[in-house]
């Protein structure tokens, strides 16, 4: 039976009817036009579709949309300033040569931004232990941690 | 072939708000309902057509399920989800391996949504978190309608991907005891990729009385169709002195005790192989940290 | 050719379509939504092997979901893949099968409303099979007996019957190999195998078709060459190519597996035509799985040397399993044969290839189109050579290597050209001396259980297949180029891009050319009605062929700016030079000598508007006549643990001829990601298939088809990239390709590391550590 619930995407209220075994990561791709999050292999295995709840990154392709009524979400739409400004952290996959075919960029971007968000001042191995679960395929991964080490916060700088 | 885009099943979804509510529903719906917490697991077997209820009951607004205290020992309410336990000091701290094994687990992501209780209830032979409980001498609260029943998580499995969880039963509770400070623990666990499952997995548990080894417990996950305690081996460290070569001992000792199969992930030769090497480090990463002695 | 400095080729620039895909705005076929669209599902063959004899879709359709079989297709033979000329085209394969060849071919589709419809729709559609015995394994299927997947194919528009499952076979033959060999001092005979690797890209396979009102056709699709996908579709459909449109939209990742029309664009067509409306076909990714698969090899080869180190005469063997269905097969079996002589001299040779059917998933081109696996075998023999003989390694390929001056093959025995630019000597050298190369054996290796080596392997790949005369494989480009009133410049060309930046060099080579800011040079959005014929992103084409065609156009284009400026400024064409201000960031057109008599082309291009003189454009097409080799060295160490047999690859330094680097960042990107997915060629990437049932045993999921992850990846300051200091004339600016030849010696590179660190050879990729541990034990229980 389907259900009326409220989702706050990217500090936008959304009323959805929707169904019990309607998959969040097709919500918000089919019904809400956000096809930042991407499908590549649906069982939890590849993070292409990483979306942040409460600023946590959950899994889209997992997540069934009705559980998560009245809880905010954060898609890689909802990065970037109001205004179109970049985050820093956007420039600096751009600034390095972190992007190619750019279907896992969404996914990335969002754990860098939760990294940093919890750990101002990784190091490359927890920069690499944090996104393990996110793959690429085309990049070897190299460049995605440099841009994440760009953005760093040393302590002396804070 | 199945379609993983979508989940292709209807069910009906309850969300109670209280853990009696719940238990209610089990009891009406039984083996046709199944508890979601996380999904990480549940979902990917609905998907793949493994598991088809017919009614979802959703338990993540419980509040009162949603604890992680340290008393005499650790209580680890059912929606405790693998991200907490790794960043709590008490775990990382007293009860290490069970730190290890819930950063072992593949991805932050799955981290975030997966909870411990969901993962010992999925029964995978080769659970992370299971090996490492098992060791630290887990006590699971099984709580229904009727009332509530404590089980020893090494009892709760019948096999791979079965547990003794009747089907009007909730896991509410995971009970850690206290560990004294002359204990340590620790988890290794080898893969093909850092983000994986395991070909094999190990959790040892050890109290130490001066240079004697009074209790030692061995728990290998992915060496047989349910985690394993290797008693036989745990009998090569219990009540000796304790020097390495009982852990190359021991090492090979569970070599013989366990049951590997070969599948996609490896072959049962390697994993015994394997085996070797493993509990002997993990013995010695144990007694190590029950003896908080500078390297 | 002199290195010269550029504003705008070899600088860093941030790519056109990074702020599209950092904010998740960039399209991908998977993405598009269409009003009305319907939700495409595909019935697969639960058979390795079987004839559809009864299919009955009246349950679905009463659902209300639009249905095709085999019964509904054209009955038109053909191969997805459309590179090669009509007769070299192998073709087996229907849009929808009445017999199935594999686990997971289609046999029929639907479209519904929602996808929800149309998965249940699927399974009311009642199948029945007549199963036939299945084959495995390549070398069985070509036994007599065995059964046999195409009694006939057709090869351009013969009809060619198949013998022994045999789907294409090749053999060349230079000189007296026989000879050849009597002339060798040392003769080594070794048998290879490389695996069945899934191609692991990120977006599955996907199509969406919207039928237009006039009987056409609009197509978005994940494809490597969108005028291809339209003369398959056209030919399929019977629709003149004017009314057959496919769009140029982003691609989640290809390396090879869309090169080819995949399998679902027909399907989704034929849907789409039925129906009436739009229709979307996104694959799951267990079909991604079933669909494409890179070849795998067994490659027995024989060299011969003398006690210097010349080789004197090889003989190479191969066997190809492709599976179901010949995708391109012929050409692999030719450019094989082109990958090992254009390694080093051979003065006789003996190449013969095999290509056989088998009930499994139908390879196509990886990334190297069988040079990763023919590298594999040559440089780790290069290594048991130069062990024997002894000789040091790299001593023995300087001695051998085709390299400048020489006549080599890379695309196959048709396509010959002289190797213009160089970098193999700087590479072998420089880069041995960056990896610690010639002290690696006096390094204390062992550290306990783990043991410490370094590797070294070279190549190349070329820089697509051109070639003075046409050859067997269609290779060209072409563009528009247009200077918009404004002085802003549109480019219009089919050339996909991958990832890689191949658009992105194309604005740096018509920005560097017209003396405008990159800024200011477009990409057009464009489809196959809006620009000229290009065969494809693939053979490492995109920046020397693709790019040659742009810097081809884009000069004739600045003719024409500097005939109009001429007329403008009074001066005659030959007087006048551009360049770029770097404080206004415009081009300007000055007449030499007189910097006060300048325009800037913006200015020009508005004259040309408001004097109604036209607008600023040009078209053309260019073919390379040569395939220039793009070459590759890789220094690997690696650390394996004696104990558990866990190869950790832990420095990398990756030395790289592109000639001119035009994107520095993307072409770094192109070296880290060669070496990462050449690390997983070499440890693991594998499929295999269950003999029992023919399916996959990973069942289609990635839980078990494992790709390393960033926690696997030596770290940032382990891995040395470098490109040398060459340029080829006949590319744009002195470039040439690079993408392909990124991957080919990881393998050799990473087998010979494990060699220097415990003394045991695998000649069999994936290097697992369930085989390094056997191995270990082996030895072990032989030493006593």
């Amino acid at each position: 039976m389907k259900k009326i619930i409220e989702l706050i995407v990217n500090g936008q209220k959304q009323e959805l009817l929707v169904a019990p075994h309607e998959l969040l990561l097709n919500v918000l791709r089919d019904r809400l036009g956000l096809t930042g999050a991407k499908y590549g292999c649906g069982i939890g295995e590849c993070g292409a579709c990483t979306v942040l709840v409460d600023g946590k990154p959950i899994l889209a392709c997992l997540t069934l949309a009705v559980s998560l009524d009245g809880r905010e979400i954060t898609t890689i739409e909802g990065i970037a300033k109001p205004d179109g400004q970049l985050d820093p952290l956007q420039e600096a996959f751009l600034q390095n040569g972190a992007v190619q075919c750019g279907f896992c960029t969404s996914g990335m971007i969002l754990m860098g931004r939760s990294l940093l968000s919890e750990n101002p001042n990784p190091t490359e191995r927890e920069i690499r232990e944090y996104i393990r679960g996110n793959t690429c395929r085309c990049t070897g991964y190299t460049q995605i941690v440099e841009a994440i080490e760009d953005c760093k916060c040393p302590p002396e700088e804070v | 072939m199945v379609n993983t885009h979508i989940l292709p099943q209807e069910f009906q979804y309850h969300e109670p708000r209280t853990l009696a509510e719940a238990v209610s529903l089990l009891q009406t719906h039984g083996a046709a309902a199944r508890i979601l917490a996380g999904g990480t697991d549940l979902l990917v077997q609905m998907k793949l057509g493994k598991i088809i209820p017919q009614h979802l009951i959703q338990i993540s607004k419980i509040s009162e399920l949603q604890f992680l205290t340290e008393g005499k020992g650790l209580r680890i309410g059912p929606l405790v989800v693998f991200r907490e336990i790794e960043k709590s000091p008490v775990v990382r701290d007293k009860y290490t391996a069970l730190f290890e094994a819930a950063h072992s687990v593949t991805s932050i992501q799955i981290r975030n949504m997966g909870t411990l209780a969901g993962n010992l209830c999925h029964a995978s032979p080769a659970s992370d978190s299971a090996p490492a409980l098992i060791a630290l001498r887990a006590q699971l609260g099984l709580f229904s309608a009727k009332g509530t029943r404590t089980l020893p998580l090494e009892d709760f499995y019948a096999g791979p991907g079965k547990t003794h969880l009747l089907p009007d039963e909730l896991l509410a509770e995971i009970c850690i005891p206290d560990v004294g400070s002359a204990s340590g623990s620790a988890f290794l666990k080898l893969t093909r990729v850092a983000a994986d499952l395991a070909k094999v997995n190990v959790a040892a548990f050890i109290e130490r009385d001066k240079d004697v080894c009074r209790e030692c417990r061995i728990v290998m996950g992915a060496v047989a169709p349910k985690p394993l305690r290797l008693k036989q081996t745990e009998e090569i460290l219990k009540g000796k002195r304790f020097e390495e070569n009982l852990c190359r001992l021991a090492g090979e000792k569970a070599a013989e005790e366990i049951r590997p199969i070969t599948d996609i992930r490896s072959t049962a030769w390697y994993r015994q192989e394997v085996t070797k090497i493993l509990v002997r480090d993990v013995l010695k990463e144990a007694w190590m940290r029950a003896s908080r002695m500078p390297k | 050719m002199e290195k010269q400095s550029y504003h705008a080729v070899g600088k860093q620039a941030i790519r056109k379509d990074g702020f599209a895909k950092v904010t998740g705005q960039e399209i991908y076929t998977s993405d598009v939504i269409l009003p009305r669209m319907l939700h495409a599902r595909v019935l697969r063959s639960a058979y390795p092997h079987a004839r559809i004899t009864q299919i009955d879709t009246s349950a679905a359709e009463r659902l209300g979901a639009v249905c095709i079989t085999f019964k509904d297709i054209p009955k038109i033979k053909y191969n997805e893949r459309l590179v090669s000329i009509p007769r070299s085209t192998y073709k087996d394969r229907f849009v929808l099968a009445e017999k199935a060849c594999h686990v997971g071919e289609a046999i029929a589709a639907i479209a519904a409303e929602t996808e929800e419809l149309a998965e249940k729709a699927l399974r009311l559609i009642q199948v029945e099979y007549d199963p036939y015995p299945g084959i495995f394994d390549p070398i069985e299927a070509m036994k007599e007996g065995a059964p046999v997947l195409h009694e006939s194919i057709f090869v351009g528009d013969e009809e060619r019957k198949i013998q022994d499952n045999i789907a294409a076979a090749r053999e060349i033959r230079e000189g007296n190999p026989e000879q050849g060999f009597d002339q060798a001092d040392l003769i080594l005979e070794e048998e290879f195998q490389t695996g069945r690797v899934y191609h692991g890209q990120m977006e599955t396979k996907s199509v969406v078709c919207q039928p237009e009102a006039d009987g056409g056709i609009t197509v978005w699709t994940t494809t490597q060459t969108i005028h291809n996908v339209r003369q398959l579709l056209g030919h399929i459909f019977k629709l003149p190519l004017s009314k057959v449109n496919v769009k140029r939209i982003t691609v989640g990742g290809s390396f090879g597996s869309s090169i080819q029309m995949n399998s679902v664009v027909p399907i989704g067509v034929a849907l789409a035509l039925k129906a009436r409306r739009p229709v979307k076909l996104v694959s799951t990714r267990e079909e991604d799985f079933y669909s494409h698969v890179k070849y795998p090899s067994l490659i027995r080869l024989k060299l011969g040397a003398r006690k210097d180190g010349i080789l004197t005469s090889g003989h190479m063997q191969v066997i190809v399993d492709i599976g179901a269905h010949n995708t391109q097969a012929y050409p692999l079996l030719g450019c094989m044969a082109g990958w090992w002589v254009s390694l080093y001299h051979l003065p006789h040779l003996l190449f013969e290839g095999k290509a056989v059917y088998t009930n499994k998933v139908p390879a196509c081109a990886m990334q190297g189109f069988g040079n990763p696996q023919v590298t594999f075998a040559v440089e780790s023999m290069m290594d048991m050579l130069a062990e024997k003989l002894p000789i040091d390694p790299i001593e023995l390929r300087l001695k051998n290597y085709v390299g400048l001056g020489q006549t080599f093959w890379g695309q196959g025995p048709t396509v010959r050209s002289v190797i213009r630019s160089c970098g193999v000597e700087e590479m072998l050298t420089k880069g041995a001396e960056c990896s610690g190369w010639h002290e690696r054996r006096n390094k204390g290796k062992a550290n306990g259980p783990i043991r410490s080596g370094l590797g070294m392997a070279r190549g190349f790949h070329t820089s697509g297949a051109g070639a003075p005369l046409p050859g067997e494989a269609i290779d060209y480009s072409g563009s528009i180029i247009k200077i918009n009133e404004d002085g802003s410049v549109d480019v219009l060309t089919a050339l996909m891009d991958l990832g890689g930046g191949t658009l992105d060099a194309f604005a740096k080579i018509v920005a560097e050319e017209l003396s405008i800011p990159v800024s200011q040079v477009g990409i057009s959005p464009v489809d196959t009605r809006t620009t000229v014929y290009d065969v494809a992103t693939h053979a490492t084409r995109g920046i020397y062929c693709g790019g040659g065609a742009i810097h081809k156009v884009a000069r004739q284009a600045k003719e024409k700016l500097l005939q109009t400026a001429s007329r403008i400024l009074n001066a005659p064409v030959h007087a006048l030079k551009t360049k770029v201000v770097e404080e206004t960031g415009q081009g300007i057109i000055y007449v030499d000598g007189m910097p006060d008599k300048k325009i800037t082309v913006a200015e020009v291009a508005k004259t040309a508007h408001l004097n109604d003189w036209g607008t600023i454009a040009a078209v053309d097409s260019h073919r390379q006549v040569n395939c220039p080799p793009s070459f590759i060295a890789h220094f690997i160490e690696v650390e394996v643990n004696t104990e558990t047999g866990v190869v950790r690859p832990t420095r990398a330094v990756l030395y790289s001829d592109a000639g001119q680097v035009i994107n520095p960042d993307l072409a770094a990107g192109q070296l880290y990601g060669g070496l990462y997915r050449g690390l997983g060629y070499a440890l693991f990437e594998d499929t295999q298939h269950d003999i029992e049932t023919g399916e996959l045993t990973n069942k289609g999921l990635m839980t078990d088809f494992k790709m390393l992850t960033s926690a696997d990846m030596p770290e940032r300051d382990k891995i040395q990239i470098y490109f040398t200091q060459t340029l080829e004339p006949t590319g744009p600016f002195g470039a040439k390709g690079i993408g392909e030849a990124a991957l080919n010696p990881t393998a050799a590179a990473l087998a010979n590391a494990v060699y220097d660190a415990i003394g045991i050879r695998f000649h069999e990729i994936p290097i697992t550590p369930e085989k390094v541990l056997a191995a270990l034990k082996q030895r072990e229980r032989r030493n006593g």
